[in-house]
C-alpha cells in the first residue's frame, strides 16, 4: 500500500507539472472513484476509461497552461473528481451527450468559487460514517429517484416517465430528498462551511 | 438579487440533471460572484461527494494500474 501523501501537497505537485503526484493521486483515489463509475457504467473496461481520462485531464490542461499554483491553495481536488468523474460517467452513459451545468474544463472546475476546501472534505471524510446513518433515514421512494439522478443521470422529466409518475410528484420528490440530506448534512457538520 | 427561487437546484446544476435556462441562471450568479448562490453551490457539492461515496472500494488490479502507468507515459510524450 502506496504511503499516503497529502491531497493538497498532491495537488500543488501536480501545478508544478509533476507526474508521479498524479500516479500518487490516482493510488489514493482511483479505488473509490472506480466503486462510484463502476455503479454508473456496468461495463468495467468503460469504467476504467472514464477513470483513466479523469485523471489524464489533470496531466494536459495544467501542464500546457501552467495553472497558478497560488489560485489552488486549499481546493479540494477530491471534491472535484468526484463530481466531475460522476459528470463524465453520466455522459459516457448518455452516449457522450453533456447534460448542462458545470463547466468541463480542469482550470475553470478547480477555479470554482463554490468548490469546497479540502479541510471541509477532510471534515465531512472523517464523519460519512455518521453521514450513511443519516441517509439511511431517507424514505424509500425519495432515494430510489434520487438514485436515478445519481447514478442513472436521469433528469426530473426522464425518471417521470420511466416510472410513469406526474413529473410534479417526481419533482417534488428529488427536491425533498436533496434538500433532506443537505439539512442532515447541515446538522451533522454543526457550523457547515462557514468557519470550518 | 433574489435567488430563493435557485436554492433546490443547486444539486442538479452541478449534477448536469438541470433545465438549460436554470443552468444559464445559476451561472449567470456565479459569475458576477453572487454570494447565496455560491454558498449553496457549495454546500450542494459538499452533499454530493457525501452522496457519491461508494459502498465499497474497488482497488485497482496490477493491470489497471500499469494501463493508466502507459496512458500517462504517452500523454507526457504528447505534451513534449
Amino acid at each position: 500500500m502506496p504511503t499516503e501523501i497529502k491531497k493538497d501537497e498532491l495537488l500543488a505537485r501536480i501545478a508544478d507539472h509533476d507526474a508521479t503526484a498524479i500516479v500518487a493521486l490516482f493510488d489514493q483515489l482511483a479505488p473509490l472513484l472506480r466503486g462510484m463509475i463502476q455503479r454508473m457504467i456496468p461495463s468495467p473496461d468503460e469504467a476504467e476509461d472514464v477513470l483513466e481520462s479523469l485523471f489524464l485531464r489533470l496531466w494536459k490542461p495544467m501542464g500546457r497552461q501552467g495553472q497558478s499554483k497560488e489560485g489552488l491553495e486549499g481546493v479540494s481536488l477530491e471534491a472535484w473528481l468526484f463530481i466531475t468523474a460522476r459528470q463524465d460517467a453520466a455522459a459516457r452513459r448518455r452516449q457522450g451527450l453533456r447534460q448542462p451545468g458545470l463547466r468541463v474544463s480542469v482550470e475553470e472546475g478547480l477555479a470554482s468559487p463554490w468548490l469546497p476546501k479540502s479541510r471541509e472534505i477532510d471534515l465531512l471524510s472523517s464523519r460519512l460514517d455518521m453521514v450513511g446513518r443519516a441517509l439511511a433515514q431517507l424514505p424509500k421512494a425519495q432515494r430510489q429517484i434520487l438514485d436515478l439522478v445519481l447514478y442513472e443521470g436521469l433528469t426530473e422529466v426522464e425518471i417521470a416517465a420511466a416510472l410513469k409518475e406526474p413529473p410534479g410528484k417526481v419533482r417534488d420528490h428529488v427536491r425533498a430528498a436533496l434538500s433532506f440530506v443537505r439539512q442532515r448534512l447541515h446538522t451533522l457538520m454543526g457550523t457547515w462551511t462557514a468557519d470550518i | 438579487m433574489d435567488c430563493r427561487h435557485l436554492e433546490n437546484t443547486y444539486e442538479l446544476f452541478l449534477l448536469g440533471v438541470i433545465g438549460e435556462t436554470d443552468a444559464a441562471r445559476i451561472q449567470e450568479h456565479v459569475d458576477r460572484a453572487c454570494p447565496n448562490c455560491i454558498g449553496g453551490l457549495r454546500e450542494a457539492a459538499l452533499s454530493l461527494f457525501a452522496l457519491l461515496q461508494p459502498v465499497k472500494p474497488v482497488l485497482s488490479t496490477a493491470r489497471q494500474r500499469s494501463h493508466f502507468l502507459q496512458r500517462l507515459k504517452e500523454a507526457q510524450h504528447a505534451a513534449k
